[in-house]
């Protein structure tokens, strides 16, 4: 199946063509530059480079989030037109498990984490166990939550934790002042739709993926507003 | 970059509309820039009133959520499919940032899956093209006169598909004065239709609230947050001796000096300009007072000159008017690129 992978939500644009588990190409820029006007022209690019038609996708998957509001709704909003407009399947996939996805070996701890601001991540913790079918388990479960609280949690284990994602950049000296040498950041660990597509593979092709009416984006917050109004109450 | 223009001389032009610059999601078919084939709308108005205004985060939430499967109503109701579209055209501006960029990043997906031209309209210059598809025959030169909730601006349009900058408000937009007025009277929100309604049973003169005309370098600029200060000033005045104020007579006062400026300004371009048409669009000119004014005085001071405004249904924003302001563009094969991005600041004036 020949799946298109996209992510906006972080400050990364990447867009990738997978065929099988054959990745025909990716392109990812990091740079501080609208997604908006980057994404659709990276598309069409890597499509070219590929000698892809457009028509001969079978499959999108998306990056959902967590992440920044704006850039996954760029994101879904792109892949869900994409869908209809080729009337082909999409579907969304958590940033954070695909970012995961990055870590290859078993037993270890993976703790993806993004800058959620208001001094906050949005961040899991999972565990690849040693045991087929290998799939993560989840030890913290995704959602925005503070760096400290995580960074506890973490440590708790008293094991090494494989770090990756946005926030790593950030958050280097807090994440070092508590889990000191037991911290193991993945060399390169950023956002890329090659992990999407990668994560977003076995529901697409095993046909489980919905209609593009079912993919929203995982914001993991409420609205400032709605939370202003509840807390009002 | 790459992208087919499939354009070819089929006869009919079919362009898809898509809306969603503040708290209307909307996708609608036009036919030839005129005839509406299907005009799907869906407010959010309910969800933002417990706000007391449009909150941006809600918005876009929403917007992302229903826009394709408006697209696809859109598509049912104009009994054409995606393949059979000759353009697809968005609202990038002004307007809510994240709420545009929803409409953005779908048209310009779609356009590329099909790969049909994309075209960028201005919301704006749009809420003018609402006349051209209630009216078949509307002479040019036209003075447009746009009021709605979050501008106020006067025209100039020469033909269709160009337009030039007369003025604009410097403050509030005159839709906004009315929400803000409303709230300080214990009105709801949207604060015009509630105002409108008093105002039917109030005397227009019984306040002299101040009109801004500004200096004549400005003749065609609006402001209106010292007529918005005079009534609120005047209401808590009132209150604190005690008094209460009466509503009809408050409403019908307010209502008056912007109508009046709205009029006078409008009236003053049409002269200026030697136009044959006045178009007006946006939310408030579903006001009746604007509109009986304007024809009064139209009527009176300038014979001849046609007026137009749009129904009710398209005076609020809506995707036929997208679509339709889209048409020149169309024929003069001026296309977007997929780098097209939003732009929340955009001018009455500006082209894309
Ligand atoms: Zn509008």
């Amino acid at each position: 199946m020949l799946i298109l992978g996209i992510d906006t939500a972080t400050r990364v644009c990447s867009v990738a063509l997978l065929r099988g588990d054959n990745l025909l190409g990716e392109l990812t820029v990091n740079i501080k530059k609208t997604h908006s006007g980057q994404l659709m022209p990276l598309v069409g690019r890597l499509l070219e480079l590929c000698r892809v038609e457009r028509e001969e996708l079978e499959g999108i998957a998306v990056a959902a989030g967590p992440g920044s509001f704006t850039g996954i709704r760029i994101g879904v909003s792109t892949a869900r037109a994409l869908a209809q407009g080729l009337a082909i399947p999409a579907v969304g996939v958590s940033t954070l498990k695909a970012l995961a996805g990055a870590v290859a070996g078993v037993g270890l701890l993976i703790c993806p984490l993004l800058d959620a601001r208001r001094g906050e991540v949005y961040a899991a913790l999972y565990r690849r166990p040693a045991k087929p079918p290998y799939r993560l388990e989840e030890l913290v479960s995704p959602g925005a939550m503070e760096l400290g609280e995580l960074l506890s949690r973490a440590a708790g284990y008293r094991e090494p934790v494989t770090l990756l994602g946005e926030g790593l950049g950030t958050y280097r000296r807090e994440i070092e002042g508590v889990l000191g040498e037991r911290a193991l950041p993945v060399p390169l660990g950023l956002n890329r739709a090659a992990l999407v597509a990668w994560r977003g593979r076995s529901e697409l092709e095993g046909g489980l993926a919905s209609g593009y009416e079912e993919l929203v984006p995982i914001y993991l917050r409420r609205p400032e507003a709605e939370r202003k109004l509840r807390e009002g109450r | 970059m790459e992208q087919s223009q499939d354009t070819g001389n089929r006869g009919r032009v079919w362009i898809l509309g898509l809306e969603s610059s503040c708290d209307e999601t909307a996708a609608a078919v036009v036919e030839d820039g005129r005839r509406i084939l299907s005009n799907r709308i869906s407010s959010q108005v309910e969800i933002h009133a417990r706000y007391g205004g449009v909150v941006p985060e809600i918005a876009s939430r929403c917007h992302l959520e229903l826009i394709n499967t408006l697209v696809e109503q859109a598509l049912q109701e104009a009994g054409l499919t995606l393949d059979r579209l000759s353009a697809i055209a968005v609202s990038h501006g002004p307007g809510l940032v994240g709420a545009l960029l929803v409409g953005v990043a779908t048209a310009k997906a779609l356009s590329y899956a099909i790969r049909r031209p994309l075209i960028a309209v201005n919301h704006l210059e749009a809420h003018f093209y609402s006349n051209l598809l209630s009216d078949s025959d509307i002479r040019f030169p036209a003075v447009g006169l746009l009021a709605s909730g979050g501008h106020t601006a006067l025209a100039y349009i020469p033909r269709p598909g160009e337009i030039l900058q007369l003025g604009q408000t410097r403050d509030d937009a005159a839709g906004e004065a009315f929400d803000k007025v409303a709230r300080v009277m214990g009105l709801g929100y949207p604060g015009g239709p509630e105002i409108d309604a008093r105002a039917a049973e109030g005397d227009p003169a019984a306040i002299d609230f101040p009109r801004a005309y500004l200096e004549e370098e400005s003749r065609f600029d609006f402001s209106f947050s010292g007529l918005k200060s005079a009534v609120i000033n005047y209401i808590h005045n009132l209150r604190q001796r005690g008094g209460e104020e009466n509503l009809p007579d408050l409403a019908a006062s307010f209502q008056a000096a912007v109508v009046e400026v709205l009029v006078e300004k409008t009236i003053g371009a049409v002269r200026e300009k030697g136009a044959a048409t006045v178009l007006m669009g946006g939310g408030v000119v579903a006001n009746s007072a604007l509109r009986r004014e304007m024809r009064r005085r139209l009527g009176e001071e300038c014979p001849g000159v046609e007026l137009h405004y749009p129904p009710a249904r398209l005076c609020t924003d809506n995707a036929a008017m997208v679509a339709a302001a889209a048409y020149p563009q169309f024929l003069a094969s001026n296309f977007a690129p997929l780098t097209l991005n939003a732009i929340p600041y955009l001018q009455l004036w500006a082209k894309p």
